[in-house]
Parts: C-alpha cells; sequence; structure tokens
C-alpha cells in the first residue's frame, strides 16, 4: 500500500496536537495531523454543554498560531475549527494510529484501517481520555456497560448502576437520578475525592432517597440476563461488599474511574515509563522529546493536564523540531520577577540557586519550579523592613533564598528575636491553622524572599509529598516550641516531634473521653475544640478553645483519667504527643513542669467556676459553636432583647454593596436571646475559597474575606458556603438612591432599598460580605444599628457574652 | 458584649441632659428679671434658642439614620443622645416660657413639644419592652416560618377531614377560608390575638369536631364545655368511650388527629398575629413621633417668624 511521507506527524488533534499543526501549516513545515475521532479536540467535545472552559494559569502568556482565551466549550471549539482551517494545516480525521514503528527520520505510522503514514518526527499529543478505566471484571466490555455518558437525559425508567465516588461519577449520578432509578457504588465508606458543592449535593440526594448508595461496594463481575429474564433487566451486576457477594439486577452500567496513560501503545513505540504506577507518564526532556529520538510527547501525556500549556508546547515541539531555539513561555515573566535581584539576571542561574539554597524545593522538577515561581513574588526587603507584621490576617508563605530574617519571639521587647538563615522557610502557620500572624518578621541584610500564595503554596503541598512532609515538620516542632516549650532548645525537641503525630477529626468527634485513660496532649493545629463535662449523664460545653491551644496536658501531670470529653468544634487537626515521650522531657526540664502545671493549675479553677456558673453559659457555647462559629474569625450577633426589627443593618448592607443586602436578619437561629443571623462568618479557611477557578477570593490582612473584581461568576463559592452567605448578583454601576429625592419628592427608591442594575445584559457575579473594608468605621450593619443589638465580635470574644 | 442605647456609653447622655437642666434650672433659679419670667429676658432669648437649636439637632435624627454608609459614629450614641437631650427639651422649653401659656402659637410649640418628647418617651416604653417578648414568641422561626406551616396544617386537616366524613371536611375548609391574619390597623395593634377574628373560623371548626366527638361519647362524662383546655389525657379518655360506642379505632384516631392539628393550627395562628401585633406597635409610635414632630417645626417656624415680626 502506497504511503505517503512528512516532515512532522502529529499524533491527536487534541489542544497541543492542533496548535503544533497549526504552527506547522503557519511555518511551512510538511505535515499531517492524524486524529481518531471525526472531530477535533474530542476530550473538550464531550464535555457537557456550555460548559465554562478555563484558561489557566493566568499569567502564562499564549503562544500560538490558533486563538484560546477562557469561553464556553461551543466557542473555544469554534474559534480552533475556525483556526485550523485557517491555517491551512493537513488533518486526517477518523484516522486511528494503531502502531509507530522504526526511528528517527523514517517513523512509520500504522493506521486503524491499514494504511501508514511515514514521517521524520513524530508528535504524540494523544493525552487520557482514549484511555478510559476500566472496571477490570469479567464482563466489562458488554454493550450495556458504559464508561462515559454524553446525555444523561438520553436515558429514562431504567436502573443504571453508577461506579465511582469521583465528581464525573457523581454528576452523572444525580443527572440521571432525574429520570431513572440510580444505585452509585462507592468503594469506600464515604465520597473523599468530591468536591465539596458535589458532596453535598450526592449526599442530599442520597438522604432524599433520590438515589441509593452501596458503600464499600466493588464490582466483582457482569453477565447478561438474556431477553425473557423475569425482572425486565438486562444486567446481572455481581458487587463485592463487606458482608460478602450480592447481585444487583440493572439495564446499563456507567463506570467513572477516570483514565490512564494509553501505556501499552506508547511502550510500543518504544517509550519507557518511569515506574509502575498506572498513573505514571513518561519523562521527557525539556525538548519534550522522549527516549526515543525523533518522539516528541506533549500534554496530558507528558504530565502537563492545562489546555493552555498543551498549546504552548504544541507550538514550542514545531519549533524544535525545525531547529529554532525558543525561550519556555513563561521565560519573560520570570525574567522580569528576578528583575530586581542582584546577580540572577539569567532564570535558569535563578532556577539552579532555588533548588540548591532551599532544600525545600530540591526535589521538584524545573517545570513544576518555573510553574510555582510564576505564581510566587520574588522580594528583596532592605534590611530592618517588616515583613509579616504580628496579628496580620496574611497567609501567604516564605522561603529564604538569600540572607536572613528575624523572628520577634517577645512581642514586648521587639530585640528579642531568633535569626533565621537561607534556605528556611516561614509562614507555614498562618498557612495551616488559618489565623493571624503568630510573630512580627523583620528582614536581615541582603534578604532575598520567595512569597508564594496560600493557593499555589496548598497545591505544592497537596501535590509533591516531600513538600507536604518537610512543611509538616517544620509546623510541628515550632508549634510545639512556640505553644508548650518555647525555652527547650529545637535539638531536644526534634526526637519529641519525631514521635507526634497529626490526627484528623471530623466535626463532633471526640479527641477523647472523661473518663479515658490518658496519654497523649494534643495541640490544636487547625479548627477548634470544646471541652465538655458530663454533668447529669449529659455533656456539658464549659469552654471553647481555637487552634494554637493544647488540651489533655492534666491528666499527663496528674496520672490521672481525662477529666473532660474534648471534641472538635469544626473539622480540626490536632498534633498528638505521646504522654511518655511527654514526660521524658518535663523530666529533663523542671521548669518547664513548673510552668504548666501552673497553667494547668488555673485551667482546673476556671472550669470549677465554670460549672458554678448556670447550665446556659455552656449551653450557650454550645449553640454558637452548633452555628458554625468554631470556625469563624467574626461573626454578627444580634441580642434579640435589644433589635426592634427596623432592618436598619439590611438596608446599610444594600446601601453600602450596590443594592444588595449581603445579611438576611431574620433568617437563622437564635439561642437565650443572641441570634446569629445569616451572614458570613469569615472562617479561618474559607470555604469559599477552594474551587474559586480565578482565584478571586481573598483576606485582607484585618482579616476580611473578600471577592474581587476578576469574579467570573461561575458560583463554586456560593455551593460551598456551608453558611449560605453568598449570592449571585448583577455588580452594575448604579447610582445611589438619593435621600432628599425620596425624602421631599416621592422619587426614586428611598435609601437603604434592594435595588438592581437595569442593564440585563451584565453578568452574574458572588458578592458576600466584606466587612465594609473599604469604609472608616467599621462595618455597616453595626454602625447603622441604632439600638447597639447589631456587634461583631470574634472567636476570642465569644466566652465574654457565653458568661 | 452588647451595648444597648439606654445605657450607651455608661449613660453618657443622661449625664450630659441631666447636667444641661440642672445648670437650667440653677441659672433661671438666679435670675432676677424686671418682668416676671418670660421668652423675651435674656435668658429667656437664650433658652429659646439652645432649645430651637436642639429640635433642629434632634429632627436631624430622621436624617442620619437614613445616611446608612454614614461614618459619624455609630447610630446608637446619635440615638442614645437623641433620647436623653430630647427629654431635657421638657425642661429648657419650660423654663423658655417662664410658665407663661395661653391660647397662641407660642403655647402651641410648647403644647407640641411636650407632645412629641412624650410619643418619644412611649416610643422608647416600646423599645424596651416588646423586642423580648417579640423573641419569645417567635421561638426562633420567622414569621413566613410560621405562616408556612399553617399553610402546611391547613392542607393536613383538609386531607384528614377528608377521610373522616363530608361535614368535616366542609367546616375545616370554612375555618380555612375564614383565617384573616393581620386585620385593620386598630385590631393589629390592640385586638387580642386569642379573640380575634381570624380566629372564629378556627374555634368554629374547633366546635365542630367537639360536638362531633360529644355525640358520640357514652352519657356520664364529665363536663366537656372547653376541650381544648383539656390535655392528652382528656382526648385519651374520650377515645376509650367512643371505641365503647361503637365509633371504628381509625375514625376515632382520626378525629383525635384532627383535633390536635386544629389545635396546633390555632396556637400558631396565635403567635403570628401576636408577632404582627408587636411588630405594628413596634413601628406605630413612628406614625405620632415623627408627624407631631413636624408640625412642631412648623410651630416653632411660626413662634420664632411672630416674635422677631412683632417685637
Amino acid at each position: 500500500m502506497a504511503s505517503e511521507r512528512y516532515t512532522i506527524a502529529i499524533v491527536g488533534a487534541g489542544p497541543g496536537g492542533l496548535s503544533a499543526a497549526a504552527r506547522a501549516a503557519e511555518t511551512g513545515a510538511s505535515h499531517i495531523l492524524l486524529e481518531a475521532a471525526p472531530q477535533l479536540a474530542n476530550t473538550i467535545y464531550r464535555y457537557q454543554k456550555g460548559k465554562h472552559v478555563m484558561a489557566e494559569p493566568g499569567q502564562l502568556p499564549l503562544r500560538a498560531a490558533i486563538g484560546f482565551e477562557a469561553g464556553t466549550r461551543e466557542r473555544i471549539l469554534k474559534t480552533w475549527q475556525q483556526g485550523l482551517e485557517k491555517s491551512g494545516a493537513n488533518v486526517r480525521y477518523r484516522a486511528e494510529v494503531v502502531a509507530i514503528e522504526g526511528e528517527q527520520g523514517k517513523f512509520r505510522l500504522k493506521l486503524a484501517d491499514g494504511s501508514e503514514v511515514r514521517a521524520e518526527h513524530v508528535v504524540l499529543g494523544i493525552g487520557l481520555q482514549g484511555n478510559l478505566r476500566r472496571m477490570e471484571v469479567p464482563g466489562d466490555t458488554l454493550p450495556d456497560v458504559q464508561y462515559q455518558l454524553d446525555d444523561p437525559d438520553a436515558y429514562s425508567d431504567e436502573t443504571i448502576v453508577v461506579v465511582g465516588a469521583g465528581d464525573a461519577a457523581i454528576e452523572n449520578a444525580l443527572a440521571l437520578a432525574a429520570n431513572n432509578n440510580v444505585i452509585i457504588l462507592n468503594r469506600r465508606d464515604e465520597f473523599t475525592r468530591a468536591k465539596e458543592g458535589n458532596l453535598r449535593d450526592i449526599m442530599r440526594g442520597i438522604d432524599s432517597g433520590q438515589l441509593e448508595c452501596m458503600y464499600n461496594a466493588s464490582p466483582k463481575g457482569v453477565s447478561e440476563l438474556g431477553p425473557g429474564h423475569p425482572s425486565g433487566k438486562r444486567l446481572r451486576l455481581e458487587v463485592k461488599t463487606k458482608d460478602g457477594v450480592s447481585e444487583v439486577l440493572c439495564d446499563r452500567i456507567v463506570a467513572r474511574l477516570g483514565a490512564l496513560p494509553p501505556r501499552a501503545f506508547v511502550e510500543g513505540c518504544g517509550v519507557v515509563f518511569p515506574s509502575d504506577d498506572p498513573a505514571a507518564v513518561p519523562s521527557v526532556s525539556p525538548r519534550y522529546e522522549s527516549n526515543v529520538p525523533g518522539l516528541y510527547i506533549i500534554g496530558a501525556l507528558a504530565g502537563y493536564p492545562l489546555i493552555k500549556q498543551c498549546i504552548n508546547q504544541g507550538y514550542e515541539v514545531v519549533e524544535f523540531i525545525c531547529g529554532r531555539d525558543v525561550e519556555p513561555a513563561d521565560e519573560g515573566l520570570l525574567r522580569a520577577k528576578f528583575a530586581g535581584v542582584p546577580g540572577l539576571t539569567k532564570v535558569n542561574l535563578a532556577i539552579v540557586q532555588i533548588r540548591s539554597n532551599i532544600p525545600l524545593f530540591a526535589g521538584l522538577t524545573p517545570l513544576q519550579l518555573r510553574e510555582f515561581l510564576l505564581d510566587s513574588d520574588i522580594r528583596t526587603p532592605a534590611p530592618g523592613e517588616v515583613v509579616v507584621q504580628l496579628n496580620d490576617y496574611t497567609n501567604t508563605f516564605f522561603s529564604i533564598l538569600r540572607g536572613s530574617v528575624h523572628i520577634q519571639i517577645d512581642p514586648q521587647d521587639p530585640s528579642h528575636t531568633v535569626k533565621l538563615g537561607v534556605g528556611k522557610f516561614f509562614g507555614e502557620m498562618s498557612l495551616i491553622s488559618g489565623r493571624r500572624r503568630a510573630a512580627t518578621i523583620v528582614a536581615g541584610e541582603d534578604c532575598v524572599l520567595i512569597e508564594t500564595p496560600r493557593r499555589s503554596m496548598n497545591k505544592l503541598i497537596q501535590s509533591v509529598e516531600a513538600v507536604r512532609r518537610t512543611v509538616d515538620e517544620t509546623f510541628l516542632l515550632r508549634a510545639i516550641r512556640m505553644h508548650i516549650a518555647p525555652d527547650v532548645p529545637e535539638d531536644d525537641l526534634v526526637e519529641v516531634a519525631h514521635t507526634a503525630r497529626i490526627r484528623q477529626f471530623a466535626p463532633g468527634e471526640a479527641l477523647f473521653k472523661e473518663g479515658d485513660a490518658a496519654d497523649s496532649l494534643h495541640l490544636v493545629r487547625s479548627g477548634s475544640v470544646t471541652i465538655a463535662h458530663e454533668i447529669g449523664g449529659r455533656e456539658i460545653v464549659i469552654a471553647y478553645l481555637p487552634s494554637g491551644n493544647y488540651v489533655g496536658e492534666l491528666a499527663l501531670l496528674t496520672d490521672s483519667p481525662r477529666t473532660a470529653t474534648v471534641r472538635a468544634a469544626v473539622a480540626s487537626e490536632t498534633i498528638e504527643l505521646p504522654g511518655m515521650v511527654f514526660r521524658e522531657l518535663l523530666a529533663c526540664f523542671p521548669d518547664l513542669e513548673t510552668e504548666l502545671k501552673a497553667k494547668a493549675q488555673a485551667r482546673l479553677s476556671a472550669s470549677a467556676r465554670m460549672r458554678g456558673v448556670k447550665a446556659n453559659a455552656g449551653n450557650m457555647i454550645e449553640f454558637l459553636v452548633a452555628q458554625g462559629i468554631g470556625e469563624a474569625t467574626d461573626v454578627l450577633l444580634i441580642d434579640e432583647s435589644l433589635c426592634v426589627g427596623c432592618d436598619n443593618c439590611e438596608k446599610a448592607c444594600a446601601d453600602t454593596h450596590k443594592g444588595t443586602s449581603l445579611l438576611d436578619r431574620r433568617a437563622g437561629p437564635s439561642f437565650a436571646s443572641v441570634h446569629v443571623p445569616t451572614s458570613c462568618r469569615h472562617c479561618e479557611h474559607p470555604h469559599c475559597m477552594k474551587e474559586c477557578p480565578p482565584d478571586a477570593i481573598h483576606r485582607t490582612p484585618e482579616g476580611e474575606v473578600y471577592i474581587a473584581d476578576n469574579c467570573i461568576g461561575c458560583g463554586n463559592c456560593e455551593q460551598n458556603c456551608p453558611y449560605g452567605v453568598i449570592q449571585m448578583a448583577v455588580k452594575g454601576e448604579t447610582e445611589k438612591p438619593s435621600l432628599w429625592k425620596w425624602l421631599l419628592f416621592g422619587q426614586g427608591p428611598a435609601p437603604g432599598a434592594e435595588f438592581h442594575s437595569e442593564d440585563k445584559t451584565l453578568p452574574k457575579k458572588a458578592v458576600k460580605c466584606d466587612m465594609c473594608k473599604d469604609q472608616s468605621g467599621g462595618p455597616a450593619c453595626v454602625r447603622a444599628c441604632p439600638t447597639g443589638a447589631a456587634i461583631r465580635v470574634s472567636p476570642a470574644e465569644f466566652m465574654a457574652i457565653a458568661r | 458584649m452588647h451595648e444597648s442605647y439606654v445605657s450607651y456609653r455608661n449613660f453618657f447622655y443622661l449625664k450630659v441632659a441631666a447636667a444641661l437642666c440642672a445648670v437650667a434650672i440653677v441659672v433661671y433659679g438666679l435670675h432676677q428679671p424686671h418682668e416676671p419670667p418670660n421668652g423675651g429676658t435674656w435668658l429667656g432669648y437664650t433658652l429659646g434658642t439652645l432649645g430651637a437649636a436642639m429640635m433642629g439637632w434632634l429632627a436631624w435624627f430622621g436624617v442620619r439614620k437614613r445616611r446608612y454608609s454614614g461614618t459619624q459614629g455609630r447610630l446608637v450614641s446619635w440615638l442614645s443622645a437623641h433620647i436623653y437631650l430630647g427629654a431635657a427639651l421638657l425642661v429648657i422649653v419650660t423654663l423658655h416660657s417662664g410658665f407663661q401659656l395661653g391660647w397662641n402659637v407660642h403655647s402651641l410649640a410648647y403644647v407640641l413639644t411636650v407632645l412629641v418628647v412624650f410619643s418619644g418617651f412611649y416610643g422608647l416604653y416600646v423599645y424596651v419592652a416588646y423586642p423580648r417578648e417579640l423573641a419569645a414568641n417567635r421561638g426562633g422561626l420567622t414569621r413566613e416560618a410560621m405562616i408556612a406551616e399553617v399553610a402546611e396544617l391547613d392542607r393536613e386537616c383538609l386531607t384528614l377531614a377528608d377521610e373522616v366524613d363530608k361535614e368535616a371536611h366542609k367546616v375545616v375548609l370554612q375555618s380555612i377560608e375564614e383565617t384573616v391574619l393581620g386585620g385593620s390597623a386598630l385590631e393589629q395593634l390592640f385586638g387580642d390575638p386569642a379573640r380575634r377574628s381570624a380566629s372564629v373560623g378556627i374555634n368554629k371548626s374547633l366546635d365542630a369536631v367537639r360536638q362531633k366527638i360529644e355525640a358520640r361519647v357514652a352519657r356520664g362524662v364529665p363536663n366537656l364545655q372547653s376541650l381544648e383546655d383539656q390535655d392528652a389525657t382528656a382526648i385519651s379518655f374520650l377515645a376509650e368511650h367512643m371505641i365503647a360506642d361503637g365509633g371504628g379505632p381509625e375514625r376515632l384516631e382520626k378525629i383525635t388527629r384532627l383535633f390536635e392539628l386544629i389545635t396546633r393550627k390555632r396556637a400558631m395562628v396565635e403567635r403570628i398575629q401576636r408577632d404582627i401585633q408587636l411588630q405594628s406597635r413596634l413601628a406605630f409610635w413612628l406614625y405620632l413621633h415623627v408627624p407631631l414632630s413636624i408640625g412642631l417645626l412648623a410651630a416653632l417656624f411660626c413662634h420664632v417668624f411672630a416674635v422677631f415680626f412683632y417685637w
């Protein structure tokens, strides 16, 4: 069979492949783009209709012969289609490559239809979605077993088993449940991998009986029932559960188990994978060349899942193949970041220095580090300049590239400092606990710092195990020093830190119970806890402790069982120090023991006082904690015995926020005349900040959580807020109602009335309480309350109310 | 933690107002004019100017409270000052008049001042007395939630009545149709929530249900005049008799349940009526205070104008 010859054969018309083809066409290189599907960008084509596609990372410039910006699936596909046609690229659809043979200069690509394409270079941009993970059980290829779901509305009145517990499985199950009888099969006992919004929806669906869930269940085998089966169903699914094997009769199985690199095919091309992990991707050179010379891999298959990265790589790979050297697309941005640092004129040099100076980042690949640096700022503070201010609510993470910083460990005496040198990092306390900065830190001589935003740092911590471990260990050591043993030298604490464990507790879960044998001390690292005594068979909460405090020291000092029950008020993490190690530490440092005993004594007497106080005080703490105030930094509380219902608070809110009131005075529960209206609590770890695609939600140094103007109106935060305080509203520029026009002539809305922009074309964006951060005098709701009923308080002030 | 407008800053404005009154009284006592004390002496003019300035400032409260984004201090401090300085006006204005009253525009201004201040006192009483009661009556529910519950109870009652018999259905339906929340301004403000016309329909249906039970109960049952006061024991006592009477236990259960639901609905409607009443009382006094204040400002203008015009 005759075969064609090209300089470059591009396999896969995803974002990377089509970008490569467009660039090849633009520069006149002989090329062919081979796509198995009948259309471009099959993965994106299969997104649900109207889905908003992001163009992350935002700062990375696009370098391509085709256009791309964030928008709907339809618009992006159209742009690409038109761009590719205009470029005159040579595309062949329905051309599935089944094997690649040969070597650089004479590759032979065998297609499914038996034809062959010859090429000097091959670019593989086949992504991962072509290789969906199967159930790997007998019968997993039967016709009614599917691994994708294009249109949930195409099915009705069927019994459908959805296998999987990720976002795709949940979204499919919920969509199918509208018209079908749906059973979702979860291998674990909860949905841990899902986005919070999805998690809530699926739990609601299961609780309301809209769909059924089998936990700890995995498929064992599928068989066909045959047309005459009395049940009328088509499939029999055997399910392995904790109690043995059970059977589910159904019409269809939709398994959403993610995708894997198409390993067999890629290995068949001679490409080597670094490990046996099914999720591993082949490693490539900085020029995207695999271990097979002339065979290039770009996009998700090379470990770069973002569309913009793929497009840039498609462009760059063609440049490399054609012998033109290009700088990475982010080079200019990174160069600008290092511009102010003497001696670091070249980005590569800076990257080498960062990797050698800062052990934390030594394990990152240059590409990971570049991405990380793109989000970070390089700062060169003058000696003595304050980098971090005590009690600020900032939560960025700092690494020291050069020079040193000085930590003021005694707020009373700024000259009492501890030096932190090259390669060390700081800021992890606020990052992890979500609380105010614990100390003021000033720059030393010749200081160069890398300041990384919370989101990028969290991403790194979650994705690179070594970084997570180092940050956690350092946090542990510093937390123990800071809160328990400030005068014990660091070296003596290393062993203690090694024996410590990080424990996670769900809301309401007990750290330990009254009467338990005491074997450890807990230092609350994030979240907060309540301390309760059993009185008359009921647990009465007597105190509330935010993070940074420790519990359980009493029992360790006195050898007696636990004297109280301690529970997590919200999802919390503690550092648990084993009693044995703790006692050894006390034996070595008698001063520490004396100090701790004094503290414990104070706590005991306070607790005894609380027992004497009328039970209401404890109930009040319990009530507030039940309202989620355990994770609040600032909450609006209304004294019902003072509130006359004038709604001035809501009017003031609407008046200061473009006609939309961000609080609902009437809604929300009350206890002993304290009312908690629906209003933002400015959580320590704001739920709204998670999954904000444009990273538009921030916290000011004073602690206000606010939404910046780059909100895209996706509604994730509205869904994720457990307190229902975020709304979607049109943020048009509208004139404020005039008091005099309204008062004297009855024209226009009254001041404080809710009003909205007339312009219907304006998009809706998320709005929430920003504590009137841009106005002097504090939140308008509190300022406008005529009777003093409305106040905003922080958790530290709770106890004052409760008593 | 919450600081009330009454005791704001440890009664700061009460102290200011008291000091102002004390000074005015002392100076008035020491003052020996050639004529009987009146608004025309130097002290009279001083007190009059002070009073007029205070009235202007007190009236400005209506503007200030609508400047929601205003940053001139918290509104609670303005209200505290408004109350105590407003009360002090009684002393200032009385001394200004030198106790000379007659049938003229000057005395009209005086009378209006007194009325405004006393309507304010009534407002203060309302603000102090009702919020607690309002909150207790609501018990954590919003009015919308209470109304929704009534609607839900109505629906349940109707379904249940349908299962009992046609007559029950008719009675319940009628009670639903006759349930009116709110009512005229007078009813809202002063009506007794328990005896309001809105409850009439409900009481009627309760009566009907009670008659149904009575009709089936064997003789010798204790006085059943006020079944609504009886507790659950009474109902089950009746129930036993009804079973003895031959009424099927299912039917009995339904009637008893209906009775319960209607009783609950009545309680809820009463709560809503009470809520409306307290809320209206909290707002009503302003319909006296504000128009009287505007009248006072007009009278004050006439008074000042007349004084200078006829000088």
